[in-house]
């Protein structure tokens, strides 16, 4: 018997070869390893399989109102991508560290997709990289269970192990993924409680994803949704009233401000070249904290009660260090 | 070993059908490398492949390819399907995350390029629900790539962690590696005469030069975490304040640490500034025990900051 992944690739040239409109039975007599003595619906249960797996694979297979298929050229191939010298270096590097990396959750569809583009994944220079330091394969194998389910929309329940300790099942639908410093996250609505919740994917334990009508989605993502208003800075989170505060970066340190903030609140020249940030802030102890820790340079400018706690701070330092 | 669909066969075989030019020759191990595979299973897809083709399948409509000694040789051209079959969304959502680790966000004009033509997948569709984004300057980390790769020295400014100025440094990259988001560069550096890891988020500029590095035979250690034969510094944390096994990479705790108690760690440094500034955030909750050098920094940088200008309310 010959091998199926023969008869979808004969059926992805006879496609790609043919220019007008064509039946299914001119498929089935013309391309090889579809039997003649094969009834009819046994064909076309093979045959709508075979194509499902040549839109999984990128082609994309249109069919006409009268029955017909072809194969949509402009939406199947590839256009030229003009690669600079360092594009491809960078493709490359980044690339193949990453297929090394087990926490990262997509190498099988990352090796192909740079395959398509450059036609080799060999590293350029030793480039390593470890996105994740906690059971970095099991965090990878995790995601890419996730990701999975999330772009099927389909609900999924686990064991979450809280930061007490406490552990307890939930039901959840994953919205979106993120990763911040070495942690991969889930941000999904919690069934139970009808909230979205940020869970750490290291604290799961038990993943499963929900196998009934795995075709029909679970679950509608919000409008607007976007995971990256769920990644906060470390004095962002906590469950005391939210306040503004204003941090000064000198003018020797305005260009890391990019970098630091993330993106996050707004930023503003001052007269002297520096720049002004407003940034909406819950751990009052933390904002201190995150300032003097990235300084010098980057000054807590209002409110008022964060500078004196500073200078407060400032003296038990210097006072248990006498 | 799970059985291998047809289907994830198939969309092999097509990424190995762009690859295939007419009349080329290629290396069947390397090919192989890059698809992932082991040789002999590439040799068995090619095999597969030189009996795919269309009507009638006579020699000429067949795949013209067949492996001999370690090569892929094509004998013709392909009868069919000869252009690059576009990214599925799966293989557009790794693309972009990877490029997101690389410091690539989706208004970056390479990841605008790349899924624009290669697939119906848009960027800031994938950033919306994935987010891998790393602080680099992906320009810093392209040059420090590039100075690695040939193996020509980059002139760098860098501002050490928690240190007041800036230096300006030829370094000799070997290696970069990212670690927990941040990426990296091992380097021999000539200002301090050593080989250096340098930070690529604390370097505001980089320049690759045409002057060739020196071959030192240094070998990558591709690890962010101080060790070896650096010196340990004791703190005590007072009591309710978490070891911060983030911020300080390699920290271990030594001494209590129960309900109400205080916590002794220990942690590894190269820079007493950094280290330092890093006590000195915790506003007196955290004590150097020794060494007493940075006993003697923390006191002088709380002094410093506390005769900042800036530092007056506003």
């Amino acid at each position: 018997m010959p091998d199926p992944a023969e008869r979808i690739i004969n059926l992805a040239m006879f496609l790609a070869d043919t220019r007008t409109p064509v039946t299914a039975e001119r498929i089935r007599l013309e391309v090889e390893g579809y039997g003649s003595d094969q009834d009819e619906a046994a064909f076309l249960r093979m045959f709508e399989r075979d194509k499902d797996d040549l839109r999984a694979a990128g082609l994309v297979v249109d069919s006409t109102a009268d029955g017909r298929y072809l194969l949509d050229a402009s939406r199947s191939f590839c256009s030229e991508v003009p690669l600079s010298a360092e594009d491809e270096l960078a493709l490359r590097a980044v690339g193949a560290a990453l297929l090394d990396d087990p926490a990262f959750p997509f190498p099988a569809e990352l090796r192909r997709a740079i395959h398509k583009l450059t036609g080799v994944v060999a590293p350029p220079a030793p480039v390593a990289v470890r996105v994740a330091d906690e059971e970095p394969d099991v965090q990878g194998a995790t995601v890419a269970e996730l990701a999975s389910a999330s772009a099927r929309r389909k609900r999924v329940t686990y064991d979450y192990t809280n930061a007490a300790g406490a552990s307890r099942p939930h039901e959840v639908e994953p919205l979106g993924l993120f990763l911040r410093d070495g942690r991969w996250y889930l941000v999904g609505r919690d069934v139970s409680i009808d909230e979205v919740r940020v869970y750490a994917v290291s604290r799961m334990a038990a993943l499963s994803v929900h196998a009934a009508r795995p075709k029909t989605p679970d679950f509608e993502v919000p409008d607007g949704f976007d995971v990256g208003s769920f990644i906060g800075l470390p004095f962002q989170y906590g469950a005391t009233p939210a306040f503004e505060a204003t941090i000064r970066f000198a003018p020797g340190r305005a260009w890391s401000a990019p970098a630091l903030t993330g993106g996050r609140g707004t930023l503003a020249e001052a007269p002297d070249g520096g720049l002004l940030w407003r940034i909406t802030a819950r751990d009052e102890r933390a904002v201190l904290r995150w300032a003097l820790a990235h300084g010098p340079g980057i000054d807590i400018v209002a409110p008022a009660r964060l500078v004196t706690a500073l200078a407060g701070g400032l003296e038990r330092a210097e006072a248990a260090h006498a | 070993m799970p059985r291998e669909s047809a289907a994830g066969k198939a969309r092999r075989l097509l990424a190995l059908l762009g690859t295939l030019e007419r009349d080329a020759e290629f290396d069947l191990a390397e090919l192989a490398g890059s698809l992932g595979v082991h040789p002999s299973t590439l040799a068995d897809d090619l095999s597969l492949l030189s009996m795919c083709g269309v009507a009638p399948y006579a020699p000429g409509d067949l795949v013209p390819v067949y492996t001999e000694d370690g090569a892929v040789h094509v004998f013709g051209s392909i009868p069919a399907l000869d252009r690059t079959v576009r990214l599925t969304a799966e293989e557009s959502r790794a693309l972009a995350t990877a490029l997101q680790l690389a410091g690539r966000t989706a208004t970056d004009p390479l990841v605008v390029r790349l899924l624009e033509a290669t697939s119906e997948t848009d960027a800031a569709e994938v950033e919306r629900v994935i987010r891998a984004a790393s602080a680099t300057d992906p320009g810093i980390s392209a040059t420090l790539a590039r100075g690695a790769a040939s193996g020509a020295c980059v002139r760098i400014a860098y501002r050490t962690a928690g240190s007041e100025e800036e230096t300006e440094r030829v370094i000799e990259p070997y290696s970069l590696f990212n670690e927990r988001g941040a990426w990296y560069a091992e380097s021999y550096c000539r200002l301090a005469d050593g080989p250096r890891t340098f930070r690529l988020d604390r370097v505001r500029e980089a320049e690759l030069l045409e002057e060739r590095s020196v071959g030192r035979g240094l070998a990558p250690a591709g690890t962010a975490v101080p060790s070896g034969a650096l010196p340990v510094a004791r703190i005590r944390l007072a009591p309710g304040t978490a070891v911060p096994e983030r911020d300080w990479p390699g920290v271990r705790v030594v001494a209590g640490g129960g309900e109400g108690e205080a916590t002794e760690v220990e942690v590894a440094f190269a820079g007493t500034a950094w280290l330092a500034r890093q006590v000195l955030s915790y506003l007196g909750d955290a004590e150097v025990l020794a060494p007493e050098e940075l006993r003697d920094a923390v006191r002088g940088l709380a002094v410093r900051e506390r005769e900042r200008p800036d530092t007056t309310t506003t």
